[in-house]
């Protein structure tokens, strides 16, 4: 055969290549990528949509309505039944979309069994509606939990850790999503208390001594014989000039990891910062997901993390113990609790449990999904051993729930604007984790005794269930 | 209400119809091409009449629908008239093609057919005045295609002329120069008064005449070395019109014939690695080449300037899934040059994706028809010319199909056949002319005995 044949039918198959490569990555960009493409504000398709269709509803897992479409006269209007329970985290629609409403904005107004509509449209004069949403999120959670911030500027995560089902997510300041339209300048212009913003998972605070957790967590990883560490705690210690003080100027006596854990000891911690260096901390740091992206669909704000190997002393003693420059949402505490709870494997956070469609047909049901390892299971044990020791005989004692072991970690933050914040996070029962929960309230002071009851109220309630 | 629920459910059934009707026409191309290998004649020309049926009724359902959901009275007769055309054109064509060149294949022309249909249908879709226009470019580009059979008649040693291609092709692709404007950011095209066309359209023409004639004779490496460095000027004028997506054509059709010719791995591959350096030169020299693939990276950045005509392209193609939206239920005049490049995003949109993935696929049929033409052909320069009229068409098509879906920066060329444009369509109809008179050639003259059509 003439030899430049050959190389024809080569040219052949290498287009045919070319083109089913075409195909195989517009299919791919229609099953994985296009439904989180699509949802952008910036694709006019939806807006124009919405004059037409009847919007889906919102609901909780048990049913109750979140967010329904009422027809008035020509006009379609949006309701919110639960009000400010769920102003954040469902959101709103009337000024912009936020929260669920953006976030599943395409679901709901997709219209599913849409011949059958249609034909019922011609007897009925029925509008098309578009699929509800089912949450994962319980509504009589989210009100105890709203009420358990009485009123005080905070946030808390409720979570189940074996699936990574968010249970409940509140935010304080609120508002009413029902009269957003009349109250929008007002919120909009509130900067003092940002009533818009979604504490959870956009509020970042520094983590103050809920962050020993990680550091703990870096000393079991690399010090070989971390169980031999001790440490003489006189309530304050000097770094090259620089001073760490206890809580109080406390002093904690001689320590060992697990004590210090308990008690919150600052100066043993820092000392562990010093031990373990800017660039462990970094590495640690950002496996737990700071400076990352969140496995988490609707609006956040990524943790921060500042340590790398060139980090000055200062700086690492006031890290090691939660100060410095490390910022962390509520809801990315929460993750990486859930992942201590089970086992160091953090499951992929979620809040659509599944789309039904307008004649109640079930779809795309969301299955609990591995996001990472987080920790290994050995050193998800130890950090829950000693977190549990911290609500049995240290900080967190006023998260003790009766013939339940809960494990905690508390944090009282210094922070700027004054007070401090006082966090909480924890996990019970501590055997076979069933809720995770992250409290902070803003300016609240000691976190054991102001975040530490509203945690064990919701651990309870979440288990009695 | 009623009126209005009842056109929708009319367009909702359609877009099954839409997509049945693209995957009989190919099932039909395909079950042709084995009825062909196996002599069976009638049956071959069965299928391909099913071909035509199929196209008609896209054209058919597709005008109707059109002319339901149009407002007024006055655009409806207006759009019954440019059906009746449209319908006119296709059995002309048909008819034309057949007669004039004989025994050519009736695949490649159902394909071509149906392409020039489903553009048409989306171009009085979006904008009634360039259907209008586009009806003309496709009687303009099948005019002059029926003239190649007599040239070639005329003229018949082509291979002999290789300088005077050369010389036209330098002429042509310099004329922006002289007489070029800026039109969406390349200086591609001339004006003559209010006629405005791309130059380097007509130049790909010319390119694969001369390349085929230059490496016809090709003996040892220094006979590359002109061939080459003509490629390379192209190349390189292109380059600094900002027709990036015309200069990697020319690039990868001149690699392609080489290898063609000269069976060499190593030049081929030399050439892509020598590609992709120019190309990171490229990057480093020219800024609109980093708008590009800024925009192709990380379009979301900067979603409302440099990053809006694609994410507007992904959002249409993602929005409606499969089946579409149907048409004129979709958004696909938000994305900027819906018409010309971004055609087939439009066509996504509206006719769903599974109609789309039809589309590539009756562009592959086009390939495979089209190099089993150039394998026939026992003339080394035929079988030249024939893969580069293939390689125009196969690369153009990816580089535009990848670009909107993002697999690839995005270069601003257009989909042939379907998008809108007078150079486009006329020198993409001229190109299947040179393909098919190739077939045709043979054909008639029985000169083929034997010839090994397994790929």
């Amino acid at each position: 055969m003439i030899p430049y044949k050959k190389s024809i039918k080569k040219v052949f198959w290498l287009y045919a290549l070319m083109f089913c490569a075409l195909i195989g990555y517009l299919l791919k960009f229609l099953m994985v990528d296009s439904s989180s493409v699509i949802v952008n504000t910036y694709n006019p398709r939806l807006s124009a949509l919405e004059k037409n269709i009847h919007r889906g509803e919102i609901r909780d897992r048990d049913g109750e309505v979140l967010a329904r479409t009422v027809e008035n006269g020509d006009r379609l209007i949006r309701e919110y039944p639960k009000g400010r329970d769920f102003a954040h985290v469902v959101g709103y629609v009337q000024k912009g979309k936020t929260g669920v409403e953006a976030y599943g904005n395409f679901i709901l107004l997709e219209v599913s069994d849409r011949f059958i509509q249609r034909v019922n449209q011609v007897f009925t004069g029925d509008k098309l509606k578009g699929n509800n949403i089912i949450l994962t999120l319980d509504a009589d959670i989210q009100h105890k939990a709203r009420e358990l911030l009485k009123g005080r500027k905070g946030a808390i995560v409720v979570m189940e850790p074996s699936t990574g089902k968010i249970l409940a997510m509140v935010s304080y300041p609120d508002f009413n999503p029902n009269e957003i339209d009349e109250n929008w300048a007002k919120l909009n212009q509130d900067e003092e208390n940002s009533p818009l913003l979604n504490r959870a998972s956009q509020g970042l605070y520094p983590p103050g001594s809920v962050y020993k957790i990680v550091t703990a967590a870096a000393t079991i990883e690399n010090m070989e014989n971390w169980q031999d560490f001790h440490y003489r705690c006189s309530g304050e210690a000097n770094f090259k000039g620089n001073s760490i003080r206890c809580y109080n100027s406390q002093a904690h006596g001689e320590v060992d990891l697990e004590k210090a854990f308990t008690v919150s000891c600052n100066t043993a911690f820092s000392q562990l910062g010093v031990d373990l260096g800017g660039e462990k901390m970094q590495l640690i740091s950002e496996r737990v997901l700071f400076n990352r992206d969140l496995p988490y669909e609707l609006e956040y704000s990524k943790g921060r993390f500042a340590l790398t190997r060139n980090s000055e002393e200062k700086e690492i003693i006031e890290t090691a113990i939660g100060q410095g420059k490390t910022l962390v949402s509520p809801l990315h505490m929460a993750m990486i609790t859930s992942a201590i709870a089970n086992g160091g494997i953090l499951m992929k956070p979620y809040i659509i449990d599944h789309v039904e469609t307008n004649y109640g047909r079930e779809k795309n049901k969301q299955i609990p999904q591995k996001y990472d390892v987080l920790f290994s299971p050995e050193v998800a044990s130890q950090l829950t051993e000693m977190m549990v020791r911290v609500v049995n005989e240290g900080t967190g004692s006023q998260a003790k729930i009766k013939n339940v072991t809960v494990a905690g970690k508390t944090g009282t933050a210094q922070n700027a604007s004054g007070e401090d914040h006082a966090w909480f996070v924890g996990f019970a029962p501590a055997e076979k984790p069933e809720v995770v929960v992250a409290v902070i309230i803003e300016n609240g002071g000691s976190g054991g005794r102001i975040a530490g009851p509203i945690a064990k109220e919701l651990m309870q309630m979440v288990i009695n269930q | 209400m009623l009126k209005e629920s009842i056109i929708d459910i009319l367009i909702l059934i359609s877009r099954y119809a839409f997509v049945l009707f693209i995957f009989i026409f190919l099932w039909s191309g395909y079950k042709a091409i084995i009825f062909e290998k196996e002599n069976e004649t009638g049956e071959f020309i069965n299928k391909i009449y099913m071909q035509r049926f199929m196209i008609v009724l896209t054209h058919v359902l597709a005008f109707v629908i059109l002319m339901m959901t149009s407002k007024d009275s006055v655009q409806i007769i207006e759009i019954m008239k440019l059906s009746a055309f449209g319908l006119a054109f296709i059995i002309l064509f048909m008819i034309f093609t057949s007669l004039i060149y004989k025994k050519s294949d009736p695949v490649i022309w159902n394909c071509i057919l149906f392409l020039m249909v489903v553009g048409l249908i989306m171009l009085e879709r979006i904008d009634h005045d360039l259907a209008k226009k586009q009806i003309i470019w496709f009687l303009a580009g099948t005019f002059v295609m029926i003239f190649i059979p007599l040239v070639f008649k005329i003229v018949p040693r082509f291979e002999a002329f290789k300088y005077l291609y050369l010389i036209l092709g330098w002429i042509f692709i310099l004329s922006p120069f002289i007489l070029g404007k800026e039109r969406y950011g390349a200086y591609n095209w001339i004006y003559i008064g209010n006629f405005a066309f791309q130059p380097s359209e007509i130049v790909k023409f010319l390119f694969i005449f001369y390349l085929a004639s230059a490496l016809r004779a090709y003996h040892s490496i220094k006979d590359l070395i002109l061939p080459s460095s003509m490629a390379g000027g192209y190349v390189l004028v292109l380059v600094l019109q900002r027709d990036l997506g015309g200069a990697l054509i020319f690039f990868l059709t001149f690699l392609i014939l080489v290898y063609v010719r000269t069976s060499s791995s190593l030049l081929f591959f030399g050439g892509l690695g020598g590609a992709s350096l120019a190309s990171v030169l490229a990057y480093k020299l020219f800024s609109h080449v980093q708008v590009r693939v800024q925009a192709w990276l990380n379009p979301w950045k900067e979603i409302d300037t440099k990053g809006y005509q694609i994410t507007q392209s992904l959002f249409a193609i993602g929005t409606w899934g499969w089946l579409g939206s149907g048409l004129t239920a979709g958004y696909p005049k938000h994305i900027p040059v819906v018409e010309s490049d971004f055609i087939f995003s439009a066509i996504c949109e509206e006719f769903g994706n599974l109609f789309s993935i039809g589309i590539i696929l009756v562009f592959l049929l086009i390939i495979l028809r089209g190099t089993l033409i150039a394998l026939k052909s026992n003339r080394i320069f035929y079988s030249l010319l024939a893969m580069g009229a293939v390689s125009l068409i196969a690369i153009q098509t990816f580089l535009i199909i990848g670009g909107v879906i993002k697999m690839i920066p995005l270069t601003g060329v257009t989909l042939p056949f379907i998008s809108y444009g007078g150079s486009s369509v006329i020198v993409s109809i001229m190109i299947t002319g040179i393909l098919q008179w190739i077939q045709s050639y043979y054909a008639t003259r029985e000169e083929v005995l034997e010839y090994d059509d397994s790929l």
